[in-house]
């Protein structure tokens, strides 16, 4: 099955995915984010015209605010 | 295309390690010239943390000095850390050189500098998707375009792809709003195969499909309701082929952007480029996006097709512009149809 590099990141990162998840912070950033369903698949509006899915968001949310969660790799 | 205009203070930066070619990428010239540290990886270089002695090369503490201040962050925006010495709160960069804010501007406009130095020699090849090498007689100071990068590699098509597409005619509500797009796709892909060596071709006789992911096109076009969420959304070279497609939201019809021009911008992602206005230098109003895995190429193009329309620029006929079009020629070469005349 087809992985997100997104996806292999945090596969490759035990607990960051649950990490993010669970932060406020980040809630609060993607429940901002305009939400569509495309093919049966949620994805979040990042940027005004790009979809991205649950792991996506997480790791741009990563990148953008929390860097070291995801440094060592 | 987005259509909101909202947003903190954007800021970015790049490392050497984002995009230096893998090891099988051939040789660099001149590679330590371009060396920049890597975000949030700890200095090697002896950097004292907050409230430690003061560093030998500093020198003796002057009388008066105290290491109190204000709270400070451990890292700053772009994730440099920041170090307390002498009372002032320093930047560490490049490992081992700690910086006041004016010294840290002043290198970060040389990183600037070197980073389109760099740009201009490097040698590249795309993560599956084919090599390219920079065309070194383009001046870097007339490069625009954000690209991707992945895996230390600048993301494109192969050379030779056809960026094959159709028009799934039974997902629009409307015929009119058919019609138009498909016009519309072929001014746009039109205007990007006169820009750079990209190929379209329009399959219209998958338009009538009933899937909605056809096969024997690279992408559909297609729409879809998102109550606005976006006009139009695509897709980047290193996405998912099961996320290959263009979408259009009811509002494409009505928004006061121009229509071509807002799939204009959309092919932009299709062939590799992100927005322009999350480069350094753009409005800090426009939407802020997360940078990693991008290379900013130099000279900032308020202009550019990719660029939104927010901070007073942008452009609502969203046109390619002459910076576009040096940018592109970075990734693919002069278009295709200038090799046809010649041979002709």
């Amino acid at each position: 099955m087809e992985q997100t590099n997104e996806a292999e990141l945090l596969n490759r990162n035990p607990g960051v995915r649950e990490l993010v998840a669970t932060l406020p912070e980040f809630i609060a950033w993607r429940n901002a984010l305009p939400v569509v369903e495309v093919d049966g698949e949620t994805f979040y509006v990042v940027g005004g015209d790009q979809l991205k899915d649950h792991d996506q968001v997480s790791v741009a949310w990563v990148n953008q605010f929390r860097p070291q969660l995801l440094k060592r790799t | 295309m987005g259509k909101s205009v909202s947003s903190p203070t954007l800021k970015k930066n790049l490392t050497k390690k984002e995009y230096l070619p893998d090891s099988e990428g051939g040789s660099i010239p001149d590679l330590d010239l371009y060396e920049t540290p890597v975000e949030g990886e700890k200095p090697e270089g002896a950097v004292q943390p907050a409230g430690a002695p003061t560093p030998p090369w500093r020198g003796k503490e002057q009388p008066g000095m105290t290491d109190q201040t204000a709270p400070y962050p451990e890292v700053d925006e772009n994730g440099h850390r920041m170090v307390l010495v002498d009372g002032e709160v320093l930047t560490v960069v490049e490992g081992d050189l700690l910086l006041d804010i004016d010294q840290k501007d002043l290198w970060q406009e040389a990183l600037t500098l070197r980073q389109s130095d760099f740009q201009n020699r490097l040698k590249f090849q795309a993560a599956g998707f084919g090599e390219a090498a920079i065309n070194e007689s383009l001046g870097s100071s007339m490069s625009a375009l954000v690209g991707i990068v992945q895996g230390g590699k600048l993301v494109r098509w192969s050379p030779g792809t056809v960026l094959s597409y159709c028009v799934l005619r039974n997902t629009f509500p409307r015929d009119e709003w058919y019609q138009e797009v498909v016009v519309n796709m072929q001014l746009a892909t039109e205007a990007w195969e006169a820009t750079c060596g990209v190929r379209f071709e329009y399959l219209a006789s998958l338009d009538s499909s009933a899937s909605v992911r056809p096969t024997g096109v690279l992408f559909p076009v297609r729409f879809i309701s998102a109550g606005g969420a976006f006009i139009a959304a695509s897709f980047f070279p290193n996405d998912l082929a099961s996320r290959r497609r263009m979408l259009i939201d009811p509002s494409y019809f009505t928004t006061t952007f121009d229509h071509v021009g807002v799939l204009r911008h959309e092919l932009g992602h299709v062939i590799g480029c992100r927005h322009e206005h999350i480069r350094s230098g753009a409005p800090p109003i426009c939407p802020d996006e997360d940078t990693t895995g991008t290379i900013n190429l130099t000279a900032y193009d308020p202009q550019s097709v990719m660029h939104y329309f927010c901070g007073g620029v942008g452009s609502r006929r969203l046109e390619i512009t002459q910076l576009d079009r040096i940018g592109a020629q970075q990734l693919y070469g002069p278009p295709l149809r200038a090799f046809e005349l010649q041979e002709a």
